[in-house]
């Protein structure tokens, strides 16, 4: 993975000291909240229902086994013993005091981490696959572009003002697991004529009160051009997206406005002032960054998946385990696993101290030290030997990670909601925990299979309910807490939004409201083998509002 | 009249308080002041926007008056009121 170097270090050392002085004039009256707001939210810092919560940069998901040990340090010593996954590949504190904050932008500096860009009208944490770099289908992989990104977004003065925040994905595969359709800018590295690595930019995507799909700004782009066409993107944004309207601020609408050919027009013309500057990538910058993310020393002669014929004979639950949360590794003998951190009585996304401190234990000895945080609030151990999946996994279920419900129903997607969130309208945290409580057989959320199910606390959509197969958005009615149920949403490449049932569930009805369109679903699928997302595209929401609203 | 209090967060710990009538703060939402006096309630709100080195963004906060103590109203507020610890409980966290 990338290794600061003495100008990466200088700079988060020298900004957690400005921050430092920054608190001790909050702390003394020197400075009023007012003026202090707009610091602290540069420091990633921001001010919750009941305290501050304290947003670290996980540059695309990627976590040495020595960092994760150091955010289990911060949970313990200055926190409540946990920390939280975000939608972003971020992870979150939430009950930091004001003034141990600076020590905490310390302790991240030591192992090359921050909280700078994760809050702000600016380029926030670049997102990508959670598999990237092992995965079999993936092209290119897409660290070394994040990186490059994530290198040229920092601090870059003409976008630290943009008329809104601003989200960058990456994938590098034929699969899409980034939602790069869901973002300001999405890329797809893909092959050229010649076999060249090139990109192709979608723009305009994004979710919130305003859910777009992304479009094809450019169908390809020679990957030297990375960085001159993206400025070119950001700069047309940056003049002509609106200032007026927070609401409307985002890209999304000005590509809206104009039109994605007279968008990509106005890109075009700006890209042709600058793609050949220094912006231009063929002085070996991007192979530099490449040699960060050179595969680990992988052994040869490992055993394939024979070497799990008796686990799986004898353990159904591991069995059941490894056919949901392992997904094939690019080299022979390894295997990447997704460990699901949800289903354990916590908040969806919510990892303790020790459990941090275990996954980094697990990392070393299973993984070459490395971890990911993935946009669904789960973790990835990209490179596990697969003879070694057996022991791993009875590990994983000691921490209480030992779920097979990766990617099931059990596997939600909630934003913190107003259990923590000012914005929020309604929790979402407890709607996650009704429905984990009716669906604790594993034999059946298997026979459910692939379904996806996400909640949002209010329309700002952090827990992306637009794009889950089943959405939830919590809205106020009267000062009380209602649900919208959505279903049909998905993030991936056949990208679509999720559509509204019908009326809205009061708090202690929504996951009986889900439960109900499970049924459903399982009565009137065409067979197993029709996964839900086909099953709404085909009967559309007719017989879920039939069993929904019956007698009304 | 309606009955208001004033709320804000602690700056030390983002902690929610309330204001009492003795002009200190308390996480005890019951032993809030109450105002049903626009006038009074002005004058408040400005002595207590002047409190910034201690509390952030002080705003008025209407209050339902049960047997003489002041309660939140909606579930915003009244999550806000019953603090953290209630907050940690219900999510699972012994606290």
């Amino acid at each position: 993975m990338y290794r600061y170097d003495e100008h990466d270090r200088a700079l988060v050392h020298q900004r957690a000291a400005q921050f430092r002085e920054q608190v001790r004039r909050r702390l003394e009256g020197d400075i009023t909240e007012d003026e202090f707001k707009p610091l602290r939210l540069q420091n990633g810092l921001y001010m919750q229902l009941h305290a501050y919560m304290l947003r670290i940069a996980v540059p695309y998901g990627l976590l040495s086994s020595r960092q994760m040990r150091q955010l289990a340090h911060i949970a313990r010593t200055f926190d409540r013993g946990y920390g939280h996954l975000t939608t972003r590949q971020n992870v979150q504190f939430n009950w930091p005091k004001l003034e141990d904050v600076p020590a905490i932008l310390d302790a991240l500096a030591e192992v090359e981490m921050h909280a700078i860009q994760t809050s702000g009208n600016c380029i926030r944490n670049i997102t990508s696959d959670p598999f990237a770099g092992v995965a079999r289908d993936e092209v290119a992989d897409p660290r070394p572009y994040c990186e490059l990104l994530r290198q040229w977004s920092t601090f870059h003065p003409e976008f630290a003002f943009l008329p809104r925040k601003f989200k960058i994905a990456v994938t590098g595969a034929a699969h899409d697991r980034a939602a790069i359709a869901y973002h300001d800018i999405g890329l797809r590295l893909v092959r050229g004529e010649r076999g060249e690595v090139g990109v192709q930019v979608l723009v305009g995507g994004g979710m919130g009160r305003t859910p777009r799909v992304g479009q094809v700004c450019r169908d390809y782009l020679p990957q030297e051009h990375l960085l001159s066409y993206c400025e070119a993107i950001l700069r047309v944004y940056n003049r002509f997206g609106r200032r007026d309207n927070k609401f409307k601020a985002r890209i999304k609408i000005l590509v809206e406005a104009l039109g994605i050919e007279q968008f990509a027009a106005r890109v075009e013309a700006e890209w042709a002032q600058i793609k050949d500057t220094a912006l231009r990538l063929d002085g070996g910058e991007l192979e530099r960054l490449a040699s960060y993310f050179v595969p680990p020393d992988y052994a040869t002669d490992l055993p394939g998946e024979e070497a799990l014929e008796a686990p799986r004979l004898m353990d159904p639950d591991f069995r059941r385990w490894h056919d949901h949360n392992v997904v094939p590794h690019k080299a022979p003998g390894y295997s990447a696993v997704a460990v699901s951190v949800k289903a354990t009585g916590m908040p969806p996304g919510d990892v303790t101290d020790a459990q941090m401190d275990a996954m980094a234990y697990l990392a070393d000895r299973y993984s070459f030290g490395r971890l990911v945080v993935t946009h669904r609030q789960n973790l990835v151990l990209p490179d596990v030997p697969t003879r070694d999946l057996h022991a791993l996994w009875q590990s994983l279920r000691e921490l209480g990670f030992g779920a097979s419900n990766y990617e099931q129903l059990t596997d939600i997607v909630a934003c913190p909601g107003l259990d923590y969130c000012n914005l929020a309208n309604a929790r979402s945290l407890s709607v996650a925990k009704a429905i984990e409580q009716r669906f604790t057989d594993a034999i059946r959320l298997a026979e459910v299979g692939r379904l996806t199910l996400n909640i949002s606390g209010c329309i700002n959509a952090c827990g992306h309910h637009h794009v889950g197969h089943i959405g939830i958005l919590g809205i106020n009615k009267r000062g009380e807490e209602y649900y919208q149920l959505m279903v049909g949403g998905s993030h991936e490449d056949d990208a679509s939004l999720g559509a509204a049932v019908g009326r809205a569930f009061a708090h202690d009805d929504i996951a009986g409201a889900v439960e109900t369109v499970v049924d459903t679903y399982l009565a009137q699928r065409a067979g197993p083998d029709e996964p839900f997302l086909a099953f709404i595209r085909r009967v559309g929401l007719e017989p879920l509002q039939e069993a929904l609203y019956a007698g009304e | 009249m309606k009955s208001f209090t004033v709320t804000a967060n602690r700056t030390a710990d983002g902690a929610v308080v309330y204001l009492r009538d003795d002009r200190q703060w308390t996480a005890d939402i019951a032993s809030a002041l109450v105002r049903t006096d626009p006038a009074a309630m002005t004058d408040l709100l400005a002595w207590a926007r002047a409190q910034q080195r201690d509390v952030c963004d002080p705003y008025p906060l209407e209050v339902q008056v049960r047997e003489g103590a002041p309660a939140p109203v909606g579930t915003r507020e009244r999550i806000r009121a019953a603090g953290p610890d209630a907050t940690l409980r219900s999510l699972g966290y012994a606290s």
